[in-house]
């Protein structure tokens, strides 16, 4: 791969990356609808593995880490490692070993892969301790907030 | 490898080539694409190209490098369509939601008139 492809893809990945969090930094993905919404979610009313997961980093990016996983621990948890792994394999060409390998073979592959679906199936039975890596709906967020002010105005 | 197989599209890739090191060509597996494409389209289609994914290492570890590369090129596949699906619904449901607003704003702009 020639140098300059590499460093265009690398400052573009950073730039993009960059500007995505700061968007959903600064606009919270519960107040504005602009964001690409889950499909599943939207047409079956389950939660997919990835649901709340915008939410997870902007609340993360606010520093609240209890929150964020509440949100997507999948994403939180998850998706940093995965993004390095690509990271590595799209840059570490001419069979140079990775300082960290996440499949290193049959059993992690399928232990990943069933992480994964697990994950997406478990939240989605509404029983308590399952229910607590669902992500908090709209209607929750907004009758939690709600019942906050309500008891600080009785205060 | 079996033979059997004269016309197997997946048996001609480069990979065929490849140096056999020990534990033979290494197959790309795509497991994280496929999961990222998972939980960023929320597609089920992703969940088809995750269990294609795990099966590249379980076959190769076998010796089944045919197996393997099929296996690969499916995950890769899912993966293709998981994203385009993804995104095209996306699309399609934001002009749906559009519409859906627009047309309730016509409706109270016609009910204020009256």
């Amino acid at each position: 791969m020639p140098r300059v492809k590499i460093v265009l893809v690398a400052c573009a990945t950073i730039v993009l990356s960059v500007a995505a969090l700061a968007l959903v930094s600064a606009f919270p993905p519960s107040q504005f609808n602009f964001y690409p919404k889950c499909m599943m979610y939207q047409w079956t009313g389950l939660h997919c593995p990835g649901c709340g997961g915008t939410r997870a980093v902007h609340e993360l990016s606010q520093g609240r880490f209890q929150e964020a996983i509440r949100m997507n621990a999948l994403v939180i948890l998850l998706l940093p490692i995965l993004v390095a792994t690509l990271v590595w394999q799209y840059f570490a060409h001419g069979g140079k070993k990775p300082f960290f390998q996440l499949v290193t073979g049959p059993k992690s592959a399928w232990a990943l892969a069933f992480l994964v679906i697990g994950f997406g199936v478990l939240r989605n039975i509404p029983v308590e301790p399952f229910t607590w890596i669902a992500p908090i709906s709209q209607t929750q967020t907004q009758m939690q907030t709600q019942t906050q002010t309500g008891s600080q105005t009785k205060q | 490898m079996s033979s059997g197989m004269p016309n197997n599209p997946y048996s001609s890739g480069p990979l065929q080539n490849a140096p056999m090191s020990g534990m033979g060509p290494t197959v790309p597996n795509y497991l994280v694409q496929s999961i990222l494409v998972t939980i960023c389209c929320c597609i089920p289609f992703g969940i088809v190209a995750i269990v294609y994914a795990a099966q590249v290492n379980s076959k190769a570890a076998v010796g089944d490098f045919e197996g393997a590369r099929t296996s690969s090129n499916n995950a890769k596949k899912w993966c293709w369509i998981a994203l385009i699906t993804g995104i095209v619904l996306n699309i399609l449901g934001t002009v749906v939601q559009f519409l859906i607003v627009g047309a309730a704003a016509v409706q109270q702009q016609g009910m204020n008139g009256m």
